[in-house]
């Protein structure tokens, strides 16, 4: 009887365990990899057949198709400097320097990654439209209300992500990833 | 006692966990009903190239697409035979990505890669294939020849948009790509 006891203990351990284990690294991705800058995190090798079976099992759970390597690499934030999580609220402001590429973009996103608003075409900051200032750093808005500058309007309300992606970058090779350039710091402004 | 068999009641447990959670990591994309490849099914894309629309339900199709882009997608199956993917990458960036069924991407071709504005790329399933092609190939065949690790994935053609007001041409050049049956073919094995 206890023998009996036992092993259904056992197995209902380790059920529970590895598919909790499974189910959060799937939607979390592993707490450990990929390449992470300040609030900035992003994974190399999702982009390559290299990829590993958490990275295979996160695009086929989020149904993203992931941007090839040599193509650029997407970084995320979901949380400001502090580790608050970003709130629609709030005002943030980027602060920093993008390293060399050929293009870069920012868009926010839910968190799910569908976009904010369905009935628009969204919108995105981009190299090709930001405001750059002689000998200072590159300065941006996210903010629900109109700024001057680069402003990254915010729409809908709840959470949101932020997605920056770099486009010919060299940010993803081994050298780069063992000593990252420095990003965009991410600010909570006023909130309200 | 019980605590000796407490202690091994947590390790078999434990062990087997690790190997409940190695089995059902790897079973995740085979049971999967929301990758990126299944997900492209709702767009009418097998076979052609079909724009993802920048409005509506379905402009979420594929989660986090970058808003400044212009995206078409096609999904192709091997099994009647190699592909021939054509896009026109405009020089303000544009990349041609092909990707297995898992959606990891396998192949690039950037902007950078185009003659004239455009690429054009053969897909194959496999390598005896493409070298059979490579002998015996006609003049206008593409000279870019791979070979795909599943014989099913799918293709995006990516264009940057710099501005809205460039978005319609952007769009008119993405739905110039073309993923098509390649014509039948002349090499005889």
């Amino acid at each position: 009887m206890r023998l009996v006891i036992g092993a259904i203990v056992a197995l209902a351990l380790a059920a529970s365990l590895g598919l909790g284990a499974t189910w959060w690294t799937v939607a979390n991705g592993l707490p450990v990899s990929g390449l992470r800058i300040g609030v900035w995190k992003a994974e190399p090798d999702i982009g390559t057949l290299d990829a590993d079976p958490y990275e295979v099992a996160q695009t086929a759970r989020s149904g993203e198709a992931p941007i090839s390597y040599g193509d650029g690499l997407a970084f995320t934030a979901t949380t400001d400097d502090q580790g608050r999580t970003l709130k629609s609220a709030c005002d943030y402001e980027l602060r920093g320097d993008i390293p060399p590429v050929r293009l870069w973009t920012l868009s926010a996103f839910r968190p799910d990654g569908r976009r904010r608003n369905a009935a628009r075409p969204d919108v995105a900051l981009t190299s090709a439209d930001a405001v750059r200032r002689a000998g200072a750093p590159l300065s941006i808005v996210v903010s629900p209300r109109a700024r001057p500058g680069n402003w990254l309007p915010l729409e809908g309300d709840g959470r949101f992500v932020l997605r920056l992606t770099l486009y010919d970058t060299t940010l993803g090779t081994p050298l780069e990833r063992a000593n990252p350039t420095a990003l965009l710091s991410l600010r909570r402004g006023a909130c309200g | 006692m019980w605590l000796m068999r407490a202690a091994y009641v947590l390790a078999l447990g434990l062990v087997v966990a690790g190997l409940v959670h190695v089995g059902s990591l790897l079973g995740v994309p085979r049971v999967a009903t929301q990758g990126p490849y299944e997900r492209l099914a709702r767009l009418d894309a097998d076979g052609r190239f079909a724009l993802l629309p920048d409005t509506g339900e379905k402009a979420d199709l594929l989660p986090f697409r970058d808003p400044a882009f212009v995206t078409a997608a096609c999904r192709y199956d091997l099994a009647k035979g190699p592909v021939v993917l054509r896009a026109e990458l405009p020089p303000t960036y544009g990349a041609l990505t092909v990707h297995n069924r898992l959606g990891q991407p396998f192949y690039l071709l950037t902007d950078k890669a185009a003659r004239e504005g455009r690429v054009e790329v053969k897909i194959f399933a496999s390598e005896e294939q493409a070298t059979a092609e490579e002998e015996a190939a006609p003049d206008d065949a593409p000279q870019l020849r791979i070979v795909s690790p599943t014989p099913t994935g799918f293709a995006l053609v990516r264009l940057f948009t710099p501005g809205e007001s460039a978005r319609e041409g952007v769009r008119a050049a993405a739905s110039k790509a073309a993923c098509s049956q390649a014509s039948a073919s002349k090499v005889n094995p």
